[in-house]
């Protein structure tokens, strides 16, 4: 099938941020331009499995069982992987990139946590783990696609951030991880929206998941943290409405200053989003969401400096 | 350029010509209408350039353009409100299209004939 959704590019294959660089004289992307040896080593494992996201078909297709048990035993290896959230969903057009045509039926969506105590470290440590957990999504991504290619005799392509043709948030809703909050992403319920995701696209019959809602939407609709947090004021009260679902559209053009055009990294809004602690109970989370609470606010909830 | 985006486009740009009033910015003009939708649903359309244009291109940019072209300020930009930014593209004479944002919703349907 032939993909139907346009997805922002990264860095300077991004229309709107080549936009912000012009406006300010800028000729590069101050965050990703400074040195950062270990960030820069994460960057660099996803990109050296980019040539192995694809490869050889096994020739013969292996006796497959029913396609519950198939779905049950991928779940079991992506968590063996380490894998924190395993879920399948069918593929759509409007998940794939526009022009991209991918002949395969389901996607396979995986996600890892992030820990939330390096909110405490400062706006490196939060890079450098957000960095190294999508370095091991693509670990996973990879594995599980040679897996359902070699051993199980049918095509599978891993996505991740070294190349990827799915968009992450409708594939990770429908396939059972969350519902969208008001920060633009996804926020499980036991994981918050700390983590960060990784897709095996194939033609394996699956069984699917379901959309997992546990009352996101709504509460965002009351709660104002990550809006009255975000340094560059970008993520509205408004909101649109796609299929139904509420989507709190980020400003862009106020985002990029903050979390491009810095060297520092910018994860306030998910870091200050109550989900981190309000549906697993976890107390350990709860006391260091506090204490980071407590750091923003004597911080007056200011706008870091910004180029 | 996708179809479906394409009929967007088209469709805002008719809608200037037909319910639109121009003014006068700093350098160029700007081209707006105000359109409410059968449940109160509020939707901006505007376009800034040196004319109100007939059509948008048919052609996109590559990434691989946009990232070498730069600085690169494009002479018309067609943006949709709902109220949140929704469709922003951007372009000049006998250039491919830039989108600068799109975010597919209900919105569409109060756009479009």
């Amino acid at each position: 099938m032939v993909g139907e959704s346009w997805m922002r590019e990264q860095g300077l294959r991004d229309a709107l941020l080549v936009e912000v660089l012009r406006k300010r004289g800028l000729a590069n992307v101050p965050i990703w331009s400074r040195s950062f040896p270990e960030r820069d080593d994460a960057i660099r494992h996803w990109e050296d499995l980019t040539p192995l996201r694809d490869g050889p078909v096994a020739p013969a297709r292996a006796a497959i069982g029913d396609a519950s048990a198939v779905t049950e035993d991928l779940k079991r290896r992506a968590r063996e992987f380490g894998a924190d959230l395993v879920g399948v969903t069918a593929l759509r057009p409007e998940f794939i990139e526009l022009g991209v045509n991918l002949d395969h039926d389901y996607v396979i969506a995986i996600a890892c946590y992030e820990r939330y105590t390096k909110v405490l470290e400062g706006a490196d440590a939060v890079e450098l783990e957000a960095m190294q957990v999508y370095a091991k999504c693509a670990d996973i991504a990879t594995e599980l696609a040679r897996h359902i290619r070699e051993e199980l005799g049918c095509p599978a392509l891993a996505h991740h951030n070294g190349s990827v043709q799915i968009q992450a948030i409708p594939v990770m809703y429908h396939a059972g991880f969350g519902e969208l909050g008001k920060h633009g992403s996804l926020i499980n319920p036991l994981l918050g929206a700390n983590f960060r995701p990784g897709f095996v696209t194939t033609t394996l019959p699956l069984v699917t998941d379901r959309p997992l809602e546990f009352g996101v939407q709504n509460y965002c609709v009351n709660c104002t943290l990550c809006t009255n947090n975000c340094p560059g004021k970008a993520i509205p009260d408004e909101f649109i409405l796609t299929e139904g679902l509420k989507r709190w559209l980020t400003d862009i053009e106020k985002c990029y200053p903050y979390s491009r055009l810095r060297d520092e990294y910018c994860h306030i809004c998910v870091d200050v989003c109550p989900y981190i602690h309000k549906m697993n109970g976890d107390p350990g989370t709860a006391a260091t969401f506090k204490a980071y609470m407590k750091n923003r606010k004597a911080e007056g909830y200011k706008a870091p400096k910004h180029n | 350029m996708p179809p479906a985006l394409r009929r967007l486009a088209e469709a805002a740009l008719a809608r200037l010509r037909r319910e639109g009033s121009a003014c006068e910015e700093t350098g160029s003009a700007v081209w707006q209408a105000d359109l409410t939708g059968p449940q109160d649903e509020k939707l901006r359309v505007l376009c800034r350039g040196p004319a109100l244009p007939a059509t948008v291109p048919a052609e996109m940019a590559t990434a691989e353009r946009i990232a070498a072209e730069r600085p690169w300020l494009g002479a018309y930009r067609l943006t949709v409100e709902a109220p949140l930014v929704v469709l922003d593209l951007c372009w000049s004479d006998n250039q491919p299209l830039r989108i600068m944002s799109y975010s597919r919703g209900a919105w569409e349907q109060l756009l479009l004939p």
